[in-house]
């Protein structure tokens, strides 16, 4: 009960009464992490088609598409477990510190 | 130079269809399933990575659809036969179609779940698990758009 108290005033505290550097940290995870998926798995599947599908293995242009496709969800998959590791990181360590408070 | 054409004028027509229905279906759903999931976090703005997860997975199925937009606009030719371009089409409406529906519900699951977990932090598991059962139906349309396209 007390718990959901200090949750509830927690987050009625306009941002400035947080800490800075929490929001802070939070917009640069959440920065990287954007980069990391706009970027990985669009520029693997163009990359790996074009260097190790084509260049490598050389198998023809629609081949080369499909196996391409599915490194670009594997790669999609990869980035989505580390963000959800980081997520799930976040969370325990701020309830811990809530508990200790 | 005359070249015989066998397929009529208006095959591409329903390959370039397919060519663009992956992403105007997908984005859709994607943008649906961010904006109604993407509203929780006012519930809980100091844990803003764990709810931004049901808008990362509704991105996702943008980025499946992009991956099959390409790979159909890659294989578009002046003189397509109508089967292969009937091929096109039906693999860009399945990707298109599946990743509305998946969209869907990851914005409804999001939502909920996402309001639940600020109340009861122990959902968080739950909610990623029917998270990833909503967006394998867009993997599944994958799938069959990647045998589809490159029959």
């Amino acid at each position: 009960m007390e718990r959901l108290d200090k949750a509830a005033l927690n987050a009625l505290q306009p941002p400035e009464f947080r800490s800075e550097s929490s929001l802070a940290s939070t917009l640069k995870t959440l920065l990287f992490f954007t980069a990391l998926m706009i970027t990985v798995p669009i520029g693997l599947y163009f990359t790996t088609k074009s260097y190790i599908f084509e260049g490598i293995l050389g198998m023809s242009n629609r081949d080369s598409y499909f196996y391409a496709a599915i490194v670009a969800v594997v790669a999609v998959h990869v980035v989505l477990a580390l963000f959800v590791y980081v997520a799930w990181n976040e969370g325990s360590r701020q309830w811990r510190e809530g508990k200790q408070d | 130079m005359s070249k015989t054409k066998n397929s009529p004028e208006y095959a591409s027509f329903f390959a370039v269809m397919g060519a663009s229905s992956p992403m105007i279906f997908s984005a859709l759903g994607a943008v649906y399933g961010m904006g109604k999931s993407g509203a929780g976090m006012a519930a809980m703005p100091e844990l803003i990575m764990k709810s931004i997860i049901p808008v990362v997975m509704a991105g996702i199925i943008a980025i499946y659809s992009l991956v099959v937009a390409v790979l159909i606009a890659n294989s578009l030719n002046d003189g397509i036969s109508l089967y292969r371009s009937f091929l096109q089409l039906g693999a860009g409406l399945s990707i298109g179609l599946s990743g509305l529906a998946a969209g869907f519900a990851i914005g409804i699951v999001g939502d909920a779940s996402v309001w639940g977990t600020a109340q009861q932090p122990r959902l968080f598991v739950g909610m990623i698990l029917i998270l990833i059962f909503a967006e394998v139906l867009g993997l599944y349309g994958l799938m069959v758009a990647l045998i589809l396209s490159t029959k």
